[in-house]
C-alpha cells in the first residue's frame, strides 16, 4: 500500500485544513444553537428597542438606524462566545494535540479558523442585520417616527441606512475575530470570555464617566466597541470623534492585534 | 480459604464536621494559584478605578437637594437644568462591574474545573453528601469575594476620596451610616453573585456557558445603562428584574437628583436593599435549582 | 451470557461485615444501553479480588455505583452493611482510585492530598506518611500537571490510602506503569491483603492479575461470569497441552492418536497435543521409533482460560486482520 505523495500544494494544503475545521464546527450541536441565539437575540433587542421609543414631534434626537440596531451589541456577546469556544474546546479537550498532529503548520489552523469564523458570521450576521433593519423598518413608522417628523421609513436604498447595516455585519466579523485571538492567547474559555466582554464593556463605561472632554473622546476613539459602534451613526454624523468607517477601522486594528498575539501564542508555546 | 483477620484503620474515628468539608474546600480554594490571582487582579481591578475616576471629577458646585414633598417627577425635571453631576462615591464603585467579571470567572472555574477532569467523583467519594459540598463552596467562595470587596470598595473609596481632596474637588458628602451601606452592600454584592455564579456553574457544568450567563445577567444591564446615559425603557426594567438589580445598594441617598439620572451618579430604579433582595432571590433559585441536579445527575 | 457451570458460586464468607463489600442484583441502563444486568458478588477481607471483564463490562460503573456515585436502577452495593453515603468519614472505610488524571493541573501534588485529608478531619502529618509509603517524596511537590502516568497512579494510591482503609478499590491500577512499577504495584497489593484489607481491582489484563490476585470475579455484558479462586479458574480451563516439533507428523498423529490423546496440526511440523503429558507423549513416540525435534510443555495462563470464557461476551471486537486466524 502506498501513500499519496507528501508536499501539497499551499493552496491544497489551506483548503483540506478548511474542511476540516469546517467539518469540526458544523458536527457540533452548540454551534447551531449559539447561532440560532445570535439572531434571535439581537432580532429581539432590536425590536424591544424600537418598541420603547418614541418621537412626539420634529426634531427628536434620536437615530432610527442606530436604533434598530441596538440588538448588535447584545448578539455581540454570543458572537464572541462562539468564537472563544471554537478555539478553547480544542484545548479544554486536549484534542489540540490530534488537530496539530494532523495539521502541523499552526499557522494555516489559525487562519482556517479565522476564515471560517469570519465567513460564518458574514452568513449570520447578514441575515440577523437585514431581519433588524426589517423589523425597525415595520416598528418605528407607529412610534412617531413618521415622515411628519422627519423620519422616512427605513430603506437600505438609502445611503448612510445601507452603510449602518453592513457595517454592523463587519462588525461582528471583527468581533469574532477579536475573539478569536484571545481566545487562541488564553486558551481557557472562562478566562478568555472574560477578557473579551471585559473588554466589551470596560472601556465605554470609563468613557461616559470621565467627564474631562479631552479624555472623554480619546476613550471613546480607541474603545474597540465604541469607536466599532460608530458605523451605525446615521444622524448628526460630522460631529462624531472618528468618521464611521475610521471607527470601524479601530475595531478591525483591535482584532488584528490580538489575533497577532494569539498567533505568536500558538507558534511559541507547547500545544 | 484462611480466615484473616481483618483491617481495623488507624485514622481517629472523629464526628462527622461540616467544619472539615469548609476546611478542605478552602484548603481546595487556595491551592489553586490562578484563582487567588483573579481575586487580587478583581480587588486592583475595583481600587484602580476609583482611582481613575477620582481624577476626571467636575469642579465643585453646592448640592441641590429636593425639597420634600416635591414629586419625583418634578424634581426630575427641575433638575435637569441644574450643573453637571457631582462626584458621589458611587462613582469611586464604577470599578466594581469589571471586578466583578474577575470574580465570576474564578467562582465559575471553582465549580467547573471539577467537571472538566472528573475531579467530582473524588470529591463526591471523599463527601457523599453532595448538598453540603455545594454549601460548602457556596460559603468559602461567598467569604473569599466578600473580604476582597470590603477590601476593594473599601479601598477605592478611600483612596479615590483623598486624591479628589487632593485636587480641590468636592464629592458628595453622606452620613457614615450610608457609606458603611455603600462599601458593605458591595462586597455582598460581590459576594451574593459569586455565589450565584457557582450555583449556575453546578446546573451547566460548562465554564464558558457559565461565565456568559454571569456576566450577561450580572453586568451587562448595568454597564448599559450607563452608556445609554440613564437608566430608561428597556434599561429600567433589566435594571429592576435581573441581578444586577443589586448595584442598586451603591446608590448614596435617594433624594439627591442629579442632571444625568445614571448608575453613574447613584441613580437606581429600586431602593438599595430592595435591589439587593432580587439578586439574593435570584441566587437562592439557582442554589436551590443546582442542589438539585447535584442530587440526581450521575457523579 | 449464562454464568458458566464449571464456576460453582462460592459461598459469600463472613469475614468482618465492615471490611466487605456487597453486590446484589446491580441493574443500570444509559439510554438504551444495559450497563449493568444483575451483577451479584461479594469482596471479603484478607485477600486481593481481581474485577476483569472485557471493555464495556461494566467493571467501572459498577465501581462507581459502589461509590455512590450513579445511581442504580434496581439491585443494593453496601459496605459493611450500609451504604456508602451513610459512612461517617467514607474514605477511612473505603479508599479509591477510579481516575488517575482527575486532578487540578495547576495544583500541586500535596496539596491534592491535602484537601483530601481535609475532608475526613486528617492532617498533613498524615499525608506525608502516605507520601513515603507509595514512594513520591521527591515530586510531591510539583504541579499535578505536570506528572507522567506512572507517577499519577502512585498519587491516586497514595489517594486511597489517606484514610488507612480496611477496603481499597482500584480501576485499572496497572494501566501506565512501567515494569518496576508492576512489580512494586504487586508486591505492595499482596502487602495490604495480608495485612488483613479488602482488595477490590479491576482490570482487563490477566497478565497483571496472575500473580496478584487471590480470587476472580469475571464480568461480561453487565453479569458476572465466574466467582471463584484464580487457581480453580486457570485449573478448570481446557489450556494445558504438549506442543510437539516433528518432521514425521502423520506417524505422529496416529501414534498419539492411539494412545488417547487429541491431536491438532496447527503448521507442517507442529502438533498439539491434548490429554497426555509430556513425558508420555515421549514414551508413546520412542516406543513406536518415530522421530521428532522438540517436545514443549504448555501450562494454561489465565489470560487463555479468561480468552476461553469470555470469547462471547467480548463487546469490541476488530476485525480479523488479513492472513490472521479468526478465533
Amino acid at each position: 500500500m502506498s501513500l499519496p505523495a507528501a508536499g501539497l500544494s499551499r493552496a491544497r494544503y489551506g483548503s483540506q485544513t478548511l474542511h476540516a475545521e469546517w467539518t469540526k464546527l458544523r458536527t457540533l450541536a452548540s454551534t447551531g444553537w449559539l447561532l440560532f441565539a445570535v439572531a434571535v437575540l439581537t432580532i429581539a433587542v432590536s425590536a424591544a428597542a424600537d418598541a420603547s421609543a418614541t418621537c412626539q414631534s420634529r426634531g427628536c434626537q434620536t437615530d432610527p438606524a442606530k436604533l434598530s440596531l441596538t440588538g448588535v451589541q447584545v448578539g455581540q456577546a454570543i458572537v464572541a462566545i462562539v468564537a472563544v469556544l471554537a478555539v478553547s474546546n480544542e484545548y479544554s479537550s486536549g484534542m489540540i494535540q490530534v488537530t496539530l498532529a494532523a495539521v502541523p503548520r499552526r499557522l494555516t489552523v489559525l487562519a482556517a479558523k479565522a476564515a471560517l469564523i469570519g465567513g460564518l458570521f458574514l452568513a449570520a450576521g447578514a441575515v440577523t442585520v437585514l431581519a433588524s433593519v426589517l423589523a425597525g423598518r415595520l416598528i418605528l413608522p407607529g412610534h412617531g417616527f413618521t415622515p411628519a417628523h422627519g423620519y422616512q421609513p427605513l430603506s437600505l436604498g438609502d445611503g448612510p441606512v445601507l452603510r449602518a447595516a453592513c457595517g454592523s455585519v463587519l462588525y461582528l466579523v471583527l468581533i469574532a475575530l477579536l475573539s478569536l485571538g484571545v481566545a487562541s492567547a488564553v486558551r481557557e474559555s472562562a478566562v478568555a470570555i472574560g477578557l473579551v466582554l471585559g473588554l466589551m464593556y470596560v472601556l465605554p463605561v470609563v468613557a461616559s464617566v470621565v467627564s474631562n472632554q479631552q479624555w472623554h473622546r480619546h476613550l471613546e476613539q480607541i474603545g474597540p466597541i465604541t469607536a466599532g459602534l460608530y458605523i451605525q451613526d446615521t444622524v448628526d454624523v460630522p460631529s462624531l470623534p472618528l468618521t464611521p468607517w475610521q471607527g470601524l477601522g479601530v475595531l478591525a486594528l483591535w482584532a488584528a492585534g490580538a489575533l497577532t498575539v494569539g498567533a505568536l501564542v500558538l507558534r511559541l508555546r507547547d500545544a | 480459604m484462611t480466615t484473616v483477620r481483618p483491617y481495623r484503620s488507624s485514622a481517629p474515628a472523629k464526628r462527622n464536621d461540616f467544619a472539615q468539608l469548609l476546611h478542605a474546600e478552602w484548603t481546595k480554594f487556595r491551592t489553586v494559584p490562578g484563582w487567588v490571582t483573579g481575586m487580587i487582579v478583581a480587588v486592583l481591578v475595583i481600587v484602580g478605578f476609583g482611582l481613575f475616576a477620582s481624577g476626571g471629577g467636575v469642579k465643585a458646585s453646592s448640592t441641590k437637594a429636593c425639597p420634600p414633598g416635591m414629586s419625583s417627577a418634578d424634581c426630575r425635571s427641575a433638575a435637569v437644568s441644574l450643573a453637571p453631576p457631582e462626584n458621589t462615591i458611587a462613582l469611586y464603585l464604577i470599578g466594581t462591574f469589571a471586578g466583578l467579571i474577575a470574580v465570576a470567572v474564578v467562582a465559575t472555574m471553582f465549580m467547573s474545573a471539577e467537571y472538566r477532569r472528573g475531579l467530582i467523583r473524588t470529591t463526591f467519594a471523599a463527601s457523599p453528601v453532595r448538598g453540603r459540598v455545594l454549601a460548602a463552596k457556596a460559603i468559602v467562595i461567598g467569604a473569599v469575594t466578600f473580604v476582597a470587596g470590603l477590601v476593594g470598595a473599601g479601598g477605592a473609596v478611600i483612596f479615590a476620596t483623598d486624591l479628589a481632596h487632593q485636587r480641590g474637588l468636592s464629592v458628595l458628602s453622606v452620613r457614615w451610616p450610608t457609606e458603611l451601606r455603600i462599601i458593605a452592600g458591595t462586597a455582598a454584592l460581590i459576594a451574593v453573585a459569586a455565589v450565584f455564579t457557582l450555583a449556575i456553574a453546578a446546573i451547566v457544568r460548562r465554564s464558558g456557558a457559565t461565565v456568559t450567563i454571569a456576566i450577561v445577567t450580572i453586568v451587562f444591564p448595568y454597564v448599559l445603562s450607563i452608556s445609554n446615559g440613564g437608566a430608561t425603557g428597556i434599561t429600567d426594567f433589566l435594571l429592576r428584574v435581573t441581578p444586577a438589580a443589586a448595584f442598586a445598594v451603591q446608590q448614596p441617598t435617594p433624594q439627591y437628583y442629579l442632571a444625568v439620572t445614571s448608575p453613574a451618579t447613584g441613580f437606581f430604579p429600586l431602593a438599595p436593599w430592595a435591589g439587593f433582595a432580587v439578586l439574593c432571590g435570584w441566587t437562592v433559585l439557582a442554589l436551590v435549582l443546582a442542589a438539585y441536579l447535584l442530587r440526581r445527575r450521575d457523579a | 451470557m449464562n454464568r458458566d457451570s464449571r464456576y460453582p458460586a462460592l459461598p459469600r464468607t463472613s469475614g468482618s461485615p465492615e471490611a466487605t463489600i456487597e453486590v446484589d442484583g446491580l441493574r443500570k441502563r444509559f439510554g438504551p444501553t444495559v450497563a449493568l444486568d444483575g451483577m451479584t458478588f461479594s469482596v471479603p477481607p484478607g485477600q486481593v479480588t481481581g474485577f476483569v471483564g472485557p471493555n464495556g463490562a461494566g467493571k467501572s460503573t459498577t465501581m462507581r455505583v459502589i461509590l455512590g456515585l450513579g445511581a442504580a436502577d434496581d439491585g443494593t452495593a453496601v459496605i459493611g452493611g450500609q451504604p456508602y453515603r451513610n459512612l461517617q468519614h467514607p474514605l477511612t472505610h473505603v479508599g479509591s482510585l477510579l481516575d488517575t488524571s482527575a486532578l487540578q493541573p495547576s495544583r500541586t501534588a500535596r496539596n491534592h492530598l491535602l484537601w483530601l485529608a481535609h475532608s475526613q478531619g486528617l492532617g498533613s502529618r498524615r499525608v506525608d506518611e502516605v507520601v513515603e509509603q507509595v514512594g513520591l517524596k521527591a515530586a510531591i511537590r510539583r504541579r499535578a500537571g505536570g506528572f507522567s502516568l506512572g507517577m499519577r497512579q502512585r498519587l491516586g494510591i497514595a489517594a486511597a490510602l489517606l484514610g488507612d482503609p480496611p477496603i481499597l478499590m482500584l480501576d485499572e491500577p496497572f494501566n501506565g506503569m512501567d515494569p518496576e512499577g508492576i512489580v512494586w504495584m504487586r508486591g505492595f497489593l499482596r502487602a495490604l491483603a495480608a495485612e488483613g484489607r479488602a482488595v477490590f481491582v479491576s482490570s482487563h489484563l490477566m497478565s497483571e492479575l496472575q500473580d496478584t490476585a487471590d480470587h476472580l470475579v469475571v464480568v461480561g455484558r453487565g453479569k458476572v461470569i465466574a466467582d471463584t479462586s484464580v487457581t480453580d479458574f486457570i485449573a478448570a480451563a481446557s489450556g494445558d497441552h504438549v506442543e510437539l516439533r516433528t518432521a514425521k507428523r502423520a506417524g505422529a498423529m496416529k501414534v498419539l492418536a492411539d494412545a488417547g490423546a487429541e491431536v491438532i496440526a496447527t503448521a507442517p511440523d507442529v502438533l498439539l497435543v491434548k490429554g497426555l503429558s509430556a513425558d508420555r507423549t515421549v514414551a508413546a513416540l520412542t516406543a513406536k521409533h518415530v522421530a521428532f525435534a522438540e517436545v514443549t510443555t504448555h501450562r494454561a495462563t489465565l489470560e487463555e482460560a479468561y480468552m476461553e470464557l469470555t470469547r462471547d461476551a467480548v463487546e469490541y471486537r476488530a476485525a480479523a486482520a488479513a492472513g490472521g486466524t479468526a478465533r
